[in-house]
């Protein structure tokens, strides 16, 4: 499914160029739960950001699926991305002046799904993340654990095949991060392909495959 | 997806509500200035539209070329009308008007003399279109005792009862024969009767057919398709024929321009005078407010993008395209501005009486009857938001969601373009803020300015040719009565001629002199000096018909060397110069003290009085008391010379004053622009703050830091603004034969109330930040 080629990145400011991810080579299968590990500052975030078609290398190819996505205008880019990839963050980033109905509809309002269809989604949604009495609340009326929920929900409701979660568990207590990881690993049963960012190995543990980056280079 | 922009839009307004504020605030008072002002131009251009056939109607203008100039003057030769119709059949028709005020009108036991009285040739109601509410157009004045009244003098005269066929006495009887609905205000003419111009020939001495009397206006109606610049050459030929020895030729000019392109001599109504410059001048003023109020609105929205920058990042992620993201904040400034407008709309209705007042025109918010109004206010409306939100929406929608989705994330929007926005902004305040200073300086000038006669304490009022030494004796019988002569009014329309002939004249060589009409006791009653020579004196009676005075300027025009003893002539008169009066300025300020001859009054209805400046109502009283003993019919009216004179800059003292209230205005919302990009500016500095107090800085350090820069940016906009506004304010200065020059010290003091203000503006800001505690700064690291 993803299948990247001697990918680097680096941030130049000045006369210093700052690596961030060095000749990464890397092969995901449909299907895989895949975490990426390392201390602060190793590139797991870069290279979450490239794998979600959010930045671009500086060198190195892409493949998604049969995509060449190295080579993809800006449009087509968000359009690749807007039907295949779910993103999670550890701060939710959820869309404050919304209400949780309406931060899940958001994504099938890019997608112009039909107005009957996007209720039936998103009611479907709230039913299976367990919100429905929230979906009239704003994000900042939920706690952290259920705020988290509904950023899943988003990222699932356009049927992704591809979800990137940024230290998902991050700022949550125990009980609620087991949750989202539950969460995380029904989906992954039914199909969907999981890469996630983590520090915590109980959280890795989850994945059935751990890659791990240091200084940028990947490392056994 | 509308819906969803709609929602955040509205709960972005309520949950920010202080800038909301601010930045609705800022665009409705912008809008409103400028709605003010469109409705202000659009009604000065509505002049003489109304007339159904205004593209075809011209009115011919005389253009006198003399040695070193032309002058135009707004009259032409009594019978240039009728012939100029016989000739050519591109004129359908012809139209000569003349009108008076001061005829003493009468109808049953009515009486006033403030009626204006129109004449004019009989078809005038086919050329022009006034409404009737009785009679017939065609026919209404093809009687010679004929008269057509407004609505308004119906009333005056016969209350409820019809005025058809009723008798109107105006010297002879006329019977009414139309009623016409009032006069719209925007129209160049304005009567409340009108009788055939034949009655002028019959009672008022005046001769239809000579060439040489130059009297009515005249309006010729030419076919579509004609042209006006080949019908006017015609007309100039038939000018030369009957008068070979005169300089004039004559132009078209387009009935809708007389209101806003006219500045001729012996032109009608004038105090109501439009001028194109000030059209151009209070539409560029409108726009210049409206950009200022969207640049602040520009400046605000980015200021605040950091906030909204997440949600940009996620809707982004969510699938958006940077296309949908512009449209969404396109639409909410656009929603913003229409927000805007309502308010705009109840400040437009709350100023509307003050701008009224100022103007004197009646201008009302009615959109029925204006479509052009609804169109141009909702084309405010979008343009405003389109444009300010264009740059907002452009900048937030180059957002990468992954610069947003970083921790270290602050937004970039300080970028030079909005500093650049902020000293375009206070350039253009500058620019008004020195134009209203040169208006003001100016107008203070003209009226501090020695006229060279006295004219403070001086009244002039109509004799009615009542006996005038009896009426002089009693009135001098009155010590508070200084002095009174028989004589015409400096300050009066200039009213010229060419023609006259001097000893020592070259050939050919004709300049524009204009007359007026003194007696012996004018010197004193003005206080006026001579140069040379005497002036009218008791003791040579045939100064009334063979002496002329004239002043320093007409000396220099004529060329003479030892002015005194010399001979002039003009048509039937021939005579002698007795003395040369020092310059004055016999009209407004507007114009160069121009050649002027002065005649012996004779039998001349018109009073000038010097009165004492102590006990004047008594005096008033007195002067009504004793004109009344010799004047039956008249009620007695009188004007003030210094307000006569005060009238002449009418228009630049609204002008001046309208001015006053829109930089204020301008001055108000480029503050609260800078307000807000303070507190941006202040709030990204924080950290840099906390740090440097940490490190000792003093308070006024860092004030003086925060401060340093916005000074930077208002000086540069001075110098932005200083030649602009020198220019503007130099060309309207053109207007005034006598105008002050523009001092450094009005740039230097614009420069210090921009600088003040500015940092008043700012200083709030910078004081927070600077007595803020630092931990608080720097703990979030």
């Amino acid at each position: 499914m993803i299948k990247l080629v001697d990918i680097t990145k680096y941030y130049s400011s000045g006369y210093v160029k700052t690596f961030a991810l060095r000749d990464i080579n890397l092969e995901v299968k449909e299907g895989e739960f895949m975490t990426v590990m390392g201390p602060s500052g190793a590139g797991k975030s870069t290279l979450l950001y490239i794998l979600g078609m959010l930045d671009t290398p500086s060198s190195g190819e892409y493949h998604f699926f049969d995509q060449k996505v190295h080579r993809l205008s800006e449009k087509q880019l968000s359009e690749l991305h807007k039907n295949h990839i779910g993103f999670v963050f550890q701060s939710y980033h959820l869309i404050d002046d919304l209400t949780v109905y309406e931060n899940l509809e958001t994504p099938l309002l890019y997608k112009k799904v039909k107005g009957a269809e996007r209720k039936s989604k998103v009611a479907e949604m709230l039913d299976r993340f367990q919100v429905v009495a929230k979906k009239d609340l704003f994000p900042n009326q939920l706690s952290g654990g259920q705020q988290q929920k509904v950023a899943v929900a988003r990222a699932v409701i356009t049927n992704p095949k591809l979800i990137l979660a940024d230290e998902p568990t991050g700022n949550l207590n125990t009980k609620e991060g087991q949750e989202i990881m539950e969460l995380f690993k029904e989906l992954n049963e039914e199909g969907t392909t999981i890469i996630q960012v983590t520090h915590s190995e109980k959280n890795a543990s989850y994945g059935r495959r751990i890659v791990n980056l240091l200084d940028g280079w990947i490392v056994d | 997806m509308f819906k969803n922009y709609l929602k955040i839009a509205l709960r972005n307004i309520k949950k920010y509500k202080g800038y909301s504020f601010i930045n609705m605030a800022g665009l409705a008072v912008g809008m409103a200035c400028c709605i003010l002002l469109f409705l202000w131009v659009q009604d000065e251009l509505s002049y003489d539209r109304f007339h159904e056939n205004a593209d075809e109607i011209y009115r011919v203008i005389s253009e006198i070329h003399t040695a070193d100039k032309i002058t135009h003057n707004a009259r032409t030769p009594n019978p240039l009308g009728p012939v100029v119709k016989e000739k050519y059949p591109e004129v359908i028709d012809f139209i000569r008007y003349q009108g008076f005020v001061g005829w003493l009108v009468q109808a049953g036991d009515k009486s006033f003399i403030n009626d204006n009285l129109g004449t004019a040739d009989p078809s005038f109601f086919e050329m022009f279109t006034f409404p009737f509410l009785k009679g017939d157009p065609k026919t209404a004045l093809s009687e010679r005792y004929s008269i057509v009244i407004s609505e308004n003098m119906a009333k005056k005269y016969f209350g409820h009862e019809d005025p058809m066929g009723k008798i109107i006495r105006i010297g002879k009887d006329f019977k009414v024969t139309g009623v016409i609905r009032n006069i719209p205000e925007n129209s160049h003419l304005h009567f409340d009767c009108i009788i055939p111009i034949i009655n002028m020939e019959y009672h008022w001495e005046t001769d239809l057919k000579d060439w040489e009397d130059i009297r009515f206006y005249t309006y010729i109606q030419l076919h579509k398709k004609s042209s006006p610049e080949d019908v006017s050459e015609k007309i100039s030929g038939i000018i030369k024929e009957h008068l070979p020895k005169s300089p004039t030729k004559v132009y078209l000019q387009p009935l809708t321009d007389v209101h806003l392109r006219s500045d001729f001599e012996a032109d009608l109504d004038n105090y109501n005078q439009g001028s194109m410059a000030y059209v151009f001048i209070f539409t560029m003023t409108a726009l210049g407010i409206l950009l200022i109020a969207c640049i602040n609105f520009m400046n605000l929205s980015t200021a605040r993008s950091a906030n909204r920058a997440k949600e940009v990042g996620m809707r982004k992620i969510a699938g958006a395209q940077r296309m949908d993201i512009i449209k969404q904040f396109l639409g909410e400034s656009i929603l913003l501005a229409f927000i805007a407008l309502i308010f705009a709309l109840l400040l437009v209705e709350l100023l509307l009486p003050l701008l009224n007042g100022l103007s004197g025109k009646h201008l009302d918010l009615d959109f029925s009857g204006n479509i052009q109004l609804l169109l141009g206010l909702i084309a405010i409306a979008l343009l405003t938001g389109l444009f300010s939100g264009s740059y907002p929406s452009l900048f937030l929608s180059s957002y990468q969601p992954v610069n947003i989705m970083k921790k270290d994330f602050s937004s970039r929007a300080s970028g030079s373009l909005r500093k650049i926005l902020v000293v375009f902004q206070f350039a253009l305040t500058i620019i008004l803020l020195i134009g209203t200073m040169v208006i003001y300086s100016q107008l203070n000038y003209i009226q501090n300015r020695d006229l060279g006669f006295d004219k403070d304490h001086v009244l002039e009022f109509w004799t009615a040719h009542a006996d005038y030494e009896a009426l002089k004796n009693e009135l001098l019988k009155n010590p508070n009565i200084l002095s009174i002569a028989n004589s015409e009014t400096p300050g009066r329309e200039p009213w010229g001629a060419t023609g006259l002939d001097w000893d020592g004249k070259i050939a050919g060589e004709e300049i524009r002199f204009y007359s007026t009409m003194a007696d012996p006791d004018y010197l004193e009653t003005l206080n006026l000096e001579m140069v040379e020579g005497r002036f009218f004196s008791k003791e040579f009676p045939t100064d009334v018909t063979q002496a002329v005075v004239v002043n320093e300027a007409a000396v220099r025009a004529m060329g003479m060397e030892s002015p005194v003893g010399k001979r002039l002539r003009f048509r039937e008169w021939e005579v002698t110069i007795i003395g040369v009066i020092k310059d004055f300025h016999q009209t407004s300020l507007h114009n160069p003290i121009e050649p002027l001859v002065f005649r012996h009054s004779y039998d001349f209805p018109h009073v000038l009085a010097k009165i004492s400046s102590k006990n004047v109502p008594e005096t008033l009283v007195f002067l009504e008391k004793t004109w009344k003993k010799f004047v039956k019919h008249y009620p007695f009216t009188y004007e003030f010379l210094d307000e006569k004179i005060d009238n002449f800059y009418k228009t630049e003292r609204t002008i001046g004053k309208v001015f006053q209230y829109f930089t204020s205005v301008a001055i108000l919302i480029a503050c609260l622009g800078l307000f807000g990009l303070a507190s941006f500016m202040t709030e990204r500095r924080t950290k840099e703050i906390g740090i440097r107090k940490v490190l000792g800085a003093k308070v006024s350090g860092i004030i003086l830091l925060l401060s340093r820069e916005f000074t930077k940016w208002i000086l540069i906009a001075n110098i932005i603004a200083w030649p602009v506004a020198y220019l503007v304010a130099n060309e309207w200065l053109q207007n005034f034969a006598y105008r002050i020059n523009i001092g450094l010290e009005i740039f230097i003091f614009s420069a210090a109330l921009a600088l003040v203000i500015a940092i008043l503006t700012v200083s709030y800001q910078a004081i927070k930040a600077a007595i803020a505690n630092p931990v608080d700064s720097l703990r979030y690291e």
